[in-house]
């Protein structure tokens, strides 16, 4: 490789100049590209830890509901039912919830990567929270959604009567990075929300945006959505 | 919505002086789910004076005589001062040296709005060189590696870049101006030699004070033979002769200094660029009728021209030769802060910030106290504002509990700091220390700025947020950092 192609090389996390022996890859770039697809296939095939149910969940006392799709195996399948939770499980949730309006219904979904809410919660979750409650915010019991997707937020926070949804959900990994976190707001949620009424923050981990600053940066949003009164392209549409 | 700057910068140098306003146009470089970051896209050069010779007075910088060339370029471009958002004087090559710096930089304060930064010293020279001549951006949209040499009156700067990273810099003081020459019926005489230029003209066994013009060639050659030596490219042979020793020291000492890993060889660099006064005479090589600036600048460029065109390496000459460093201070002196600041544009602007570099490693309180004493400032008696810089601090390392009581300590810490309180993070953490802080010490005004590397500031200008809309999701704040840098 020159120096020129070997500085680009630098430049970025992808197998740019990896080489090759005949028709193949070499041995080294060979073996690391197997063991990062690994952790991503893992990324997406791994359920929330028990690790992290015993910690972060049990410590906030978080309810943890499963969407229509049931396991990981179904909801890698069939995609659209994690948008949905059952009727039964809507309505226990609405047990736990505030019986008045509120700004904000917090959703914590595994999306397609349980790594990303294990690595990036810890230290983004209590910054949202402080935020919020330093803007006096009002938030409802925050759920966390097994083989969830963006959507299944709209639903939850529909029933919650909240002004604005906030789904924190596992990125699609890929193969520089397994646990990077997005953050969908949507303003005045519901049946009818399509995907443009959403305003998405995301690579949220260690070598992207840091959890922590994600965390005062989505509070911020937050400020601004419910000032505005909308989310989405509607609201990127205003500069 | 303002995302287009104007800026000025002003070079008073060895052997010239000139100015130059640039248009300085912002855009958000992230993608649109991304927090978005604004880098300066695209600069303009608006508008760009003459090249004045230096006003001297008794071998010193003429403030006044400076103040007037501003001024007047100034009116031919119906300017005014308030216009300009930010900017830098410089106070180049040997005329840093000149006592009356500081003088100088007072007396044109009041035409370069308050945007003045006293600055020189060969490290900030050569990456402002490379950054004006285009030359890092080159490097990092092509992945190469360039030396940029900018090459004036007094000193040539030279700097090392790859993929856009400014790795080595490098000043040495050979320069147009060591020896002054005129025409004088058919000879050339030699009007003024500064000491190196004294040895210069010894070792080419010239003590005549009219030479021909052969003698003044050998001079340039000679001159180009030490770049090269610096460079790493010279045959050596001939300099280990009979030279000055002291000179040979300089010269050996300068080229480890840029080559200690061969970092300079020339298989790894792809491209020379030449900037500078003298570099722009090596594009003007016409007849010898007329010497510019009457010193050995021409024949320098000459020498290193015909040198330069044997180099198994590309070289090229930038555009606006002369004017690289002072488009490059336009540039640099500018930082536009990372997005997730955190600042009330009530408070803004602030000038003139005296920052204070604090390392997290140990007790804020006693680092702080210590980095105020060093500073003669006394607590009680500040009435102005002072800029803690927070050192030390690792995004690998940082999480929620160690960011709260990294904030409970310097919540304690800046409660005897004249408001606003301003926080300075080269990481990004600026909006979630702001967001803590504010909940420890709500009634304190408290700015934080993240993405701002202030290594070599000493002062510090906070502008006026660039987006004047609410969405904080792209506001940015210009940052000046000013150094007063002289040389000793």
């Amino acid at each position: 490789m020159s120096n020129n192609q070997s500085n680009l090389a630098m430049l970025t996390p992808a197998r740019l100049g990896v080489g090759r022996c005949g028709v193949r890859p070499l041995t080294d770039s060979w073996l690391s590209f197997r063991a990062d697809h690994a952790v991503a296939v893992d990324a997406v095939l791994s359920e929330v830890s028990q690790s992290f149910i015993d910690g972060f969940i049990t410590h906030y006392d978080l309810p943890v509901v499963t969407t229509l799709a049931g396991d990981r195996q179904n909801f890698v399948v069939n995609p659209p039912l994690g948008k949905k939770l059952s009727d039964e499980v809507l309505a226990k949730l609405k047990s736990k919830m505030p019986s008045d309006m509120i700004d904000v219904q917090i959703v914590i979904s595994d999306g397609l990567s349980s790594f990303a809410l294990e690595e990036n919660l810890p230290d983004l979750y209590p910054m949202l929270l402080d935020g919020l409650n330093q803007a006096k915010i009002t938030t409802g019991q925050t759920v966390v959604v097994k083989q969830g997707r963006v959507a299944v937020a709209d639903q939850i926070a529909y029933t919650a009567k909240a002004r604005l949804a906030v789904n924190l959900i596992g990125e699609r990994p890929g193969l520089s990075s397994a646990s990077s976190l997005s953050a969908y707001l949507t303003y005045n949620p519901g049946p009818t929300t399509i995907s443009s009424d959403r305003t998405v923050i995301s690579n949220i981990h260690k070598s992207g945006t840091p959890p922590l600053e994600a965390g005062a940066f989505i509070v911020k949003c937050i400020l601004r959505i419910l000032d505005k009164k909308m989310s989405g392209v509607q609201l990127q549409a205003l500069g | 919505m303002k995302t287009a700057l104007l800026s000025v910068g002003i070079d008073i140098g060895t052997t010239t002086t000139h100015m130059v306003v640039s248009r300085l146009t912002l855009e958000n470089q992230a993608c649109a789910t991304r927090i978005p970051e604004l880098t300066i896209k695209e600069r303009q050069i608006v508008y760009q004076s003459e090249v004045y010779l230096t006003p001297l007075k008794d071998q010193a910088i003429d403030g006044d005589g400076v103040a007037q060339l501003l001024e007047k370029f100034y009116k031919q471009n119906s300017l005014d001062a308030r216009q300009i958002d930010t900017g830098a004087v410089l106070i180049t090559g040997e005329s840093a040296r000149a006592r009356n710096a500081r003088a100088v930089t007072d007396a044109i304060a009041r035409l370069a709005g308050e945007f003045v930064v006293e600055s020189a010293g060969p490290d900030l020279e050569s990456a402002l060189a490379a950054r004006g001549s285009g030359a890092v951006e080159y490097s990092a949209k092509t992945a190469k590696t360039i030396v940029n040499i900018d090459i004036g009156g007094g000193t040539t700067n030279i700097a090392l870049i790859a993929c856009g990273k400014i790795i080595k810099t490098l000043g040495i003081k050979i320069g147009g101006r060591e020896v002054k020459l005129a025409w004088q019926d058919k000879m050339l005489a030699v009007t003024e030699a500064t000491e190196a230029g004294v040895n210069l003209l010894q070792e080419c066994n010239i003590t005549e004070q009219t030479i021909t013009l052969n003698q003044a060639q050998r001079l340039g050659e000679e001159q180009a033979q030490r770049l090269c030596f610096a460079l790493g490219l010279a045959n050596t042979k001939a300099l280990h002769s009979n030279h000055d020793k002291r000179y040979l020291e300089q010269l050996t000492l300068a080229s480890q200094a840029l080559t200690p890993d061969a970092l300079l060889s020339a298989q790894d660099v792809d491209e020379y660029w030449f900037s500078g006064g003298v570099a722009a005479l090596m594009e003007q090589l016409h007849s010898i009728d007329y010497i510019p600036f009457n010193d050995l600048g021409y024949f320098f460029a000459a020498a290193i021209k015909q040198q330069a065109d044997n180099w198994p390496i590309p070289i090229k000459v930038v555009d606006s030769a002369i004017r690289a460093t002072v488009i490059g201070a336009g540039m640099h002196s500018l930082q536009i802060s990372g997005c997730t600041i955190d600042a009330s544009a009530a408070l803004l602007p602030l000038k003139n910030i005296r920052l204070l570099k604090v390392s997290v490693k140990g007790n804020l309180q006693s680092y702080i106290r210590s980095a105020l004493s060093t500073l003669a400032i006394d607590l009680e008696q500040q009435t102005k504002p002072v800029a803690l810089v927070l050192t030390d601090l690792s995004l690998t390392t940082l999480n929620y509990s160690s960011l709260q009581s990294l904030a409970r300590s310097l919540a304690e810490v800046i409660d005897g700091l004249p408001e606003p309180i301003i926080i300075i993070t080269k990481i990004d953490i600026a909006m979630s220390l702001s967001q803590i802080l504010k909940g420890l010490i709500p009634n304190k005004r408290i700015i934080t700025v993240d993405g701002i590397d202030v290594e070599d500031g000493d002062y510090l200008d906070i502008g006026l947020p660039l987006r004047n809309g609410d969405d904080i999701s792209s506001a940015a704040i210009p940052i000046v950092v000013k150094t007063l840098l002289f040389y000793k």
